[in-house]
């Protein structure tokens, strides 16, 4: 068994190939420094996008500045401008004319962008709800001058809704509820600004005769 | 990167915060954070679909449902104001649309009419232009919420949030905040019920004056033109908010249904303004400057980069569908060519067929004390002619001692200072006294009839080198089980596709053949690259050699075990396989088999091996934000797909090599473990080789250590053999 040691080959050395260093190294560490100060604004970059978002998204206020407009109870400036105030007042003339089509029940406006990348076809469709409209409209009293009772004498027949409306997108299923109509559960004390409680469920009774003058 | 050093540093709990790590981890998060960006503004993060159904309106002021239809709820207030007589205020929900939108304000501009737009903050988030032109134009923005929820269902702080929102992508559109506001899903005045009434009066303490509808044109249901404008005229020449939709659907009827309504009622006496011009009040913008202002351009810049990066991110995970797809493709295709001709009857490897000319087999080892007694007992039972060369590299566990005293026939063993494996192969090449060398691992065990398949396509004098059939013999463990399918599978599989397309990358350390001529004329093995079986085989290819791939010349050897052993093999191999593709890359421009090589195999070879893979994490980046966020149904179906696209792969190259199928029941984990690891490998390679790091297993080279080139070994050397 031989042992071989390493032997100096003058020829062999030069006919190495023409880098010193294995593929890729780089020992001066120049390609290091500017690739590690490429990527550290990259980084930067890609922290400062990501920080942005979460703080405009965290931030912002929600109120609208003041726009004053002319109330009811100004002068009206052409035609007609309906008061509707407190008790006392008499002037209030039905608006929401009489014979006028729009049917009652949730709005139609449809769908908002395309809520789904399943597909938007047509927005949501309201349910039939142009079965209410008359007999709501036909319960409440037209004339002028009727005192304002917080309630009507019988609590506006709800329209029977045939069903809810089929929201749109598809991605969420709409819960097909159809609401009875009852007598309002009686009130609760207004809830304190709590985060959860939707806003319908927490809000008080409209204070029958302490509508604020405008 | 500075250069590691040798020394073994402490055992940390987690490995040190190096930018190599963290530049990823932050470009990963900030993508997540963009892509749910995106989807947030395109409604399918936090997008609430649910409508409530009527309610009683008892709690609603009579004042209220009989009043008009711009609600005036600020300050605790409950009144409404109307539309004075033979004006009407146009408006239009859910915009802006990229389509529909500017062919509205074509034909308003046309009619000199002005209307109110209530804009959707994800709409307007992603068109801010149409919205700065609405301003410029003279109509009148009011908000209507950022994402369309039915705001009865939501919390104040959710109401709060939407009303921010939509205040903060109007004023990064156009400069300024309204005050006006309409529900989604409302309709007019006295359809108010108790369930939205509330909602009223908190915008109202907002601030909002809250705008509902006293005609709806029911646009939205294209009922016809003469319909729609039926719907939006209102009666006897009174005031009048006219609901139309710009947005959401097919808006041509509107669109044709304005050009005759506007002048149609303008000759009726009507006049079209919006809704501040008609209430003779001043404007319902507000200019903003300053913080918010530049806040609202963050937005919509944040928005925009996000919608147009995720579009580059969705033409990449196009892409590397297809890639994935077409190497399937391509494999089960070429290899099902390769085993019909390999496997025929009466297959001749060439014209020199059947080869019995003895053949030396080298073995480097460097510290296989424990594998080494088998490596070379189960040469000895070759049943072809070989000669067997240990080439003991400066190991400190004794390995060549133990080969010396097995004491036996044709075995030599040859001792060196620890040069590295290129420089003990080269040694071995020296020593060796036969015209075809095989090449092994010091771990791999040989079965009898390896040897010979291995030499057999020699039979063809135009072959230079020829891969055998690597196998994973520790199996058992899960780890094992991984590798196991991948050497068939990837390796494999791939090898059969590659010998049809003759650019075989890489012949396995563990079982490769060649011919001494032509390691001569390529100069041997060379330490450039981490990856000398893949720089040498590149090499034997430019130089006009081929290379094939003998299937039933099976090796078995022990693959790593731990993750930690499995990552510095795999970073090896993926850094060494760059390096040898950089190094040979002057292929690409050169004639001849050398040119061919490197405008078919060489390309190949990087795009599956080096750049897909770098395309891959888009997969699990996607997989991720559907199961979280998106389609769910249609990700989980599309990533099953691809899964059963790989598993029928798998079960072909396993039956192609008579496996067993039971291993494939780790598959879909592998899918989700073993491929992640490989992407951080990737990722690491490139980070190394782009700055030039110096990896520990690569030799710091001393003058003077070259060792003898092939064929030209010392008479000295040559006489004490």
């Amino acid at each position: 068994m031989t042992v071989q040691l390493d032997t100096p080959h003058a020829a062999a050395a030069a006919r190495r190939s023409a880098s010193d260093a294995p593929v890729f190294v780089d020992e001066s560490g120049r390609r290091s420094r500017t690739f590690r100060r490429i990527g550290i604004l990259a980084g930067l970059a890609c922290g400062a996008y990501a920080v942005v978002i979460v703080a405009t998204l965290l931030s912002g206020n929600a109120g609208a500045p003041w726009l004053p407009v002319p109330g009811p109870d100004d002068d009206p400036p052409a035609g007609q401008v309906e008061a509707t105030r407190a008790p006392s007042a008499s002037a209030g003339a039905a608006s929401g004319a009489p014979g006028f089509a729009a049917p009652r029940g949730p709005g139609v406006s449809a769908s908002a962008g395309a809520p789904s990348p399943g597909g938007v076809s047509g927005g949501p469709s309201a349910s039939g709800s142009a079965a209410a409209p008359t007999g709501s409209t036909a319960a409440r009293p037209s004339a002028s001058g009727s005192p304002r009772a917080s309630t009507a004498p019988s609590a506006t027949p709800s329209a029977p809704a045939p069903g809810n409306p089929v929201g749109g997108g598809s991605a969420s299923p709409q819960p097909a509820e159809s609401t009875p109509a009852t007598s309002p559960s009686p009130e609760s004390s207004p809830s304190p600004a709590g985060g959860t409680d939707t806003v319908a469920d927490g809000a008080p009774h409209p204070a029958p005769a302490a509508a604020p003058a405008a | 990167m500075p250069a590691r050093t040798n020394h073994r540093s402490p055992r940390r709990l987690m490995p040190p915060l190096r930018l190599r790590r963290l530049l990823p981890l932050v470009l990963l998060l900030a993508m997540m954070a963009m892509l749910m960006l995106r989807g947030y503004v395109h409604s399918e993060i936090l997008a609430d679909h649910r409508i409530r159904a009527e309610a009683p309106a008892d709690r609603v002021p009579r004042q209220i449902l009989d009043g008009g239809p711009v609600v005036d709820t600020r300050g605790g207030r409950a009144t409404s104001l109307d539309v004075p007589d033979h004006r009407i205020v146009l408006t239009f929900d859910d915009g802006p649309d990229p389509k529909w939108t500017p062919e509205v304000l074509d034909v308003l501009k046309k009619h000199h009419a002005h209307a109110v737009f209530f804009i959707t903050g994800t709409m307007a988030s992603r068109y801010p232009d149409l919205v700065q032109r609405m301003v410029d134009e003279g109509h009148e923005i009011g908000l209507h919420t950022f994402n369309h929820p039915d705001l009865s269902y939501q919390s104040k702080r959710r109401i709060d949030w939407e009303l921010t929102q939509n205040q903060l992508a109007l004023e990064g559109a156009a400069g300024i905040r309204t005050s006006l506001f309409r529900p989604p899903y409302s309709s007019s005045a006295d359809a108010l019920d108790n369930a939205s009434w509330p909602v009223t009066r908190y915008v109202g303490s907002r601030g909002y004056l809250t705008v509902l509808t006293t005609a709806d044109s029911e646009d939205w249901r294209r009922p016809g033109v003469r319909q729609v404008i039926r719907n939006a005229t209102p009666k006897a020449g009174r005031g009048a908010i006219v609901l139309m939709h710009d947005s959401g659907g097919d808006r041509a009827q509107t669109v044709r249904a304005l050009d005759t309504y506007l002048p149609g009622l303008r000759k009726q006496g009507y006049a079209f303004q919006n809704l501040t011009e008609a209430l003779e009040a001043p404007s319902a913008h507000t200019p903003v400057t300053g913080a918010d202002l530049w806040k609202g351009r963050a937005w919509v810049f944040l928005v925009t980069t996000a919608d147009d990066l995720t579009g580059v991110l969705v033409v990449g995970l196009a892409a590397i569908g297809v890639l994935v797809l077409a190497r399937f493709g391509l494999m089960l295709l070429l290899s099902a060519v390769h085993t019909r001709r390999t496997r025929r009857r009466g297959f001749t490897r060439g014209p020199d067929a059947p080869v019995t000319a003895p053949v030396s087999v080298l073995v480097p080892a460097y510290n296989e004390a424990k594998c080494i007694e088998n490596t070379v007992r189960s040469l000895m039972r070759s049943e072809h002619p070989i000669e067997v060369v240990v080439i003991d590299d400066g190991s400190a566990d004794g390995t060549a001692r133990i080969v010396e005293d097995l004491a036996l026939p044709g075995v030599r063993v040859v001792r060196q200072h620890n040069a590295g494996k290129p420089a003990a192969l080269n040694r071995g090449i020296a020593n060796a006294r036969h015209d075809l060398i095989v090449m092994m691992d010091g771990d791999t065990v040989f079965e009898p009839a390896t040897v010979g398949e291995l030499v057999q396509p020699f039979a063809d004098p135009a072959v230079g080198a020829v891969a055998g059939n690597a196998k994973v013999g520790n199996k058992d463990t899960l780890i094992g089980a991984w590798q196991h399918i991948e050497y068939v599978m990837g390796f494999n599989l791939d090898r059969r596709m590659y010998d049809v397309l003759r650019c075989m990358p890489t012949i396995p350390g563990a079982v490769g053949a060649f011919r001494r001529s032509a390691l001569n004329r390529v100069g041997g093995m060379s330490d450039d690259t981490l990856a000398e079986d893949t720089d040498i085989t590149m090499a034997l290819h430019r130089d006009g050699w081929k290379v094939v791939y003998a299937e039933k010349a099976r090796a078995w050897t022990e693959a790593p075990e731990s993750v930690q052993q499995l990552w510095s093999q795999r970073y090896r191999w993926c850094y060494g396989t760059m390096q040898a593709i950089w190094k040979h890359r002057r292929a690409v421009v050169e004639k001849g088999p050398s040119g061919r090589f490197g405008r078919v195999g060489l390309p190949l070879v990087s795009l599956f091996m080096v750049l897909a893979p770098l395309l891959a994490p888009l997969i699990d980046l996607f997989l991720v934000y559907g199961l979280l966020f998106g389609p769910t149904g249609r990700t989980v179906a599309a990533w099953f797909g691809v899964l059963a696209v790989q598993a029928g792969c798998a079960a072909y190259a396993f039956v192609l090599d008579r496996e067993r199928l039971t291993p494939l029941i780790s598959l879909p984990l592998q899918q989700i473990l073993y491929r992640q690891l490989m992407y951080v490998v990737l990722l690491q390679s490139w980070i190394t080789a782009l700055t030039g790091g110096r990896l520990r297993w690569q030799k710091l080279r001393r003058k003077g250590q070259v060792a003898a080139p092939p064929g030209e070994s010392t008479v000295a050397e040559r006489s004490a053999a």
